[in-house]
């Protein structure tokens, strides 16, 4: 059929077109405004980050040492066990830099970013953040790396209390 | 019991950055290119189910409620469906529930998107797909995920970017030859090559633009489909399997909840040696890695050696695997949900021989379209025959 | 098997707070482009007839709902419009006073569909179904096309 249709629908509107206002333009901006419970698991990972440690959750079934903490072992499908404190080092799984924000907009400095398998935690658990006090172009997965925190009196209780995470001094 | 579900006839919009259509009359435009395709009218449609991605897109609430009277739905059983990039599938597969389990003999299953409304880019919707607190504040954009999951992928198996580029010299050379094809062009690997990094290892040419579009099939049960046409291809098996949000505690080179939904289809479909009995394969491709990597995931190359096929020849339209002779999202457009559909209604062209200059070379009898999405959760499978 | 560990005290209970600002740019649509044109131009309004079941429908649309044919023919309407039904509005969207306003669901003898707009009343009460009314509009030069170029509706 799609040999015998000679015209196929829809109306472009191209970019001058959009330059110039040919067509009606009708704006909404709105700003919704969220306050989301953290729940059981990760309201106690955000308490250990503000004293600066990471926690981790075990199922003893698996014997996975879950992080991001949860309550439950989604693979065995039972709650998790207890808590276990897992090491702020660990070694790079994945990486890129990043060019573009969030709004697509070029930045002027990149961002770094991460997935790092911890220390101390199952494998393959990986956090993702963001690297730092590194040449980009030195970046290697399988690179050991160790958290950079803030100041005990700047944490806050979140992600960010981490600043990044720098390649390990050898 | 269920019964055999067939397609009768496709549609499909121009896929364009931007379009005057609103949702409601994209939808039309692509319903009723599929009615008249097949003969049919409104009157014969017993169901209507659509796909769209969400709607904080075109900024419309509850747009399924929307654009439902773009589709016929007015007075109709009427669902939407949902599962990210992996809706374009998965439109049809919630169809094929609603013919197969004799309910209804017919259904029309329409995707539709419409990007443009977000400003300043519709990228920008997918900043809350990231986990609210331990992801987001960290600066997170929709392309970290792709970046970090196709470097995993490329130090896995030793692959260089280049054999990666091929993808994108191929589907967009294709997509010259689709009619409704927002970046068809013809580009080297040089080309891809040096185009500017966004995020790196994916550069400009790498990535599949945002695009609003619409494209449906209809669906019919086969003693309805032998009366409307002699050609009919059937939805002979349909897979789908989601993995978790904790993706960063999983293994990011190869998609197993790809060929989980790939045995699903296959086992419906009783194909037991996928690489030997697909002819033709459409998996989904928003970046060109994508397509190598799901091509694994399908089981129509075994692992890391996908780039190996492309850059023999392989996966060209006359090679033994044309994989994306349409152009795939890469040249035709990633209008979210349409895309997907989009694959579906080239593999029902290609069955039938009516594909025109995009027409594969072998005898194609049996295809398969693959969508996925999300946070790299999701793998839908069609496999079709004629 | 329930979850073992609950938390004990609220304050151990923790939040994160974010907003998503979104700001949406829409377009009329290729028939709602055709009524805006008209609109801007001659404060009329547009209808879009059905050559198979000679409905008429405003605003003007692509396609016939009921027969799922495109719509080529158009047609401005003439006379005044009726008040099919209405509210009185005492709050803004936020919740705090405002008005009262009064809005009203406005039909035209002769199409289906209608406008919702506001009534300028001289008086709250004073509004009756079926009552003929006519549009206030924005003066030529300063219309462009959207539906706030009426300012409101009022009694003919």
């Amino acid at each position: 059929m799609s040999q015998k249709i000679t015209s196929y629908p829809g109306h472009e509107i191209t970019p001058d077109e959009l330059k110039e206002g040919k067509y009606l333009d009708v704006q909404y901006k709105f700003v919704p405004r969220y306050s989301w419970a953290a729940g059981v698991a990760i309201s106690r990972f955000l308490d250990e980050l503000k004293e600066g440690r990471i926690v981790a959750r075990k199922c003893n079934q698996c014997e996975r040492i879950l992080v991001p903490p949860r309550m439950y072992c989604e693979q065995c499908y039972r709650p998790t066990d207890e808590w276990v404190q897992v090491k702020d080092t660990g070694t790079v799984n994945t990486f890129s830099i990043s060019h573009v924000g969030t709004d697509a907009r070029r930045l002027k400095t990149p961002i770094l970013v991460a997935v790092v398998d911890l220390d101390g935690a199952g494998p393959g658990m990986g956090i993702l953040h963001n690297l730092g006090e590194v040449e980009p172009s030195r970046i290697r997965i399988g690179m050991k790396v160790q958290a950079v925190w803030k100041k005990p009196g700047e944490r806050q209780g979140a992600i960010t209390d981490i600043r990044y995470f720098k390649p390990m001094e050898v | 019991m269920k019964r055999r579900v067939a397609i009768v006839g496709a549609g499909i919009t121009l896929f364009r950055r931007r379009m005057l259509e609103t949702p409601k009359e994209l939808s039309f435009e692509a319903s009723k290119m599929a009615l008249d395709s097949a003969g049919m009218t409104l009157k014969d449609i017993q169901s209507v189910v659509s796909g769209s991605a969400p709607d904080a897109f075109d900024g419309v609430h509850m747009k399924g409620e929307y654009y439902l009277d773009g589709m016929g739905a007015i007075g109709k059983p009427h669902e939407r469906v949902y599962v990210g990039g992996g809706t374009g599938v998965f439109t049809p597969i919630g169809g094929w529930w609603n013919v197969a389990s004799g309910l209804y003999d017919t259904c029309l299953c329409v995707a539709e998107e419409k990007m443009s409304p977000l400003h300043p880019h519709p990228q920008y919707a997918f900043w809350s797909i990231f986990d609210q607190i331990l992801e987001r504040p960290l600066g997170t954009t929709l392309l970290w995920i792709f970046s970090l999951e196709m470097r995993r992928y490329m130090h896995k198996y030793g692959i260089k970017e280049e054999e990666i580029a091929e993808v994108a010299v191929k589907n967009k050379g294709n997509a010259i030859d689709h009619p409704s094809a927002q970046l068809g062009a013809k580009i080297s690997v040089d080309d891809v090559m040096r185009s500017e990094p966004i995020c790196e290892p994916v550069k400009r040419l790498d990535v599949s633009p945002p695009s609003d579009g619409a494209a449906a099939v209809i669906l019919a049960s086969e003693k309805v489909a032998k009366k409307l046409t002699d050609q009919p291809v059937w939805l002979d098996g349909v897979g789908w399997t989601l993995d978790s949000t904790h993706w960063t505690n999983r293994d990011l080179a190869y998609p197993e909840y790809v060929e989980k939904a790939a045995k699903m289809a296959y086992k419906m479909a009783g194909i037991k040696n996928p690489r030997k009995e697909i002819d033709v394969a459409e998996p989904y491709d928003p970046f060109d890695y994508k397509e190598l990597h799901h091509l694994e995931g399908l089981q129509l190359a075994g692992k890391g050696e996908a780039p190996k096929m492309t850059v023999d020849g392989v996966t060209q339209r006359d090679g033994d695997l044309p994989v994306c002779p349409s152009g795939g999202l890469l040249g035709v457009g990633n209008p979210i949900a349409a895309a997907g559909m989009m694959k579906i209604c080239e593999i029902f062209w290609q069955l039938r021989g009516e594909a025109g200059k995009r027409q594969v070379k072998k005898d194609a009898r049996t295809g398969l379209a693959q969508a996925w999405g999300d946070l790299m959760q999701v793998g839908t499978v069609a496999v079709m025959r004629s | 098997m329930p979850i073992l560990e609950k938390i004990s005290q609220s304050s151990q209970a923790r939040h994160w707070t974010d907003s998503i600002p979104l700001e949406f740019h829409y377009t009329a649509g290729v028939a709602g482009e055709e009524f805006r044109r008209e609109l801007k131009k001659t404060g009329m309004f547009l209808a879009s007839e059905c050559s198979k079941c000679k409905n008429s429908y405003i605003p003007a649309r692509m396609f016939c709902p009921s027969c799922f044919i495109e719509m080529k023919e158009t047609r401005t309407l003439e006379g005044p419009g009726y008040v099919y039904s209405y509210t009185t509005v005492n709050r803004n969207r936020t919740g705090e006073p405002n008005g009262p306003v009064t809005i009203a669901m406005i039909r035209f003898e002769g199409a289906k569909g209608g406008i919702v707009h506001k009534l300028e009343v001289s008086e709250p009460g004073s509004v009756t179904f079926g009552m003929k009314v006519v549009p206030i509009l924005k003066e030529a030069a300063e219309r462009t096309g959207a539906l706030t170029d009426i300012l409101a509706f009022r009694p003919a």
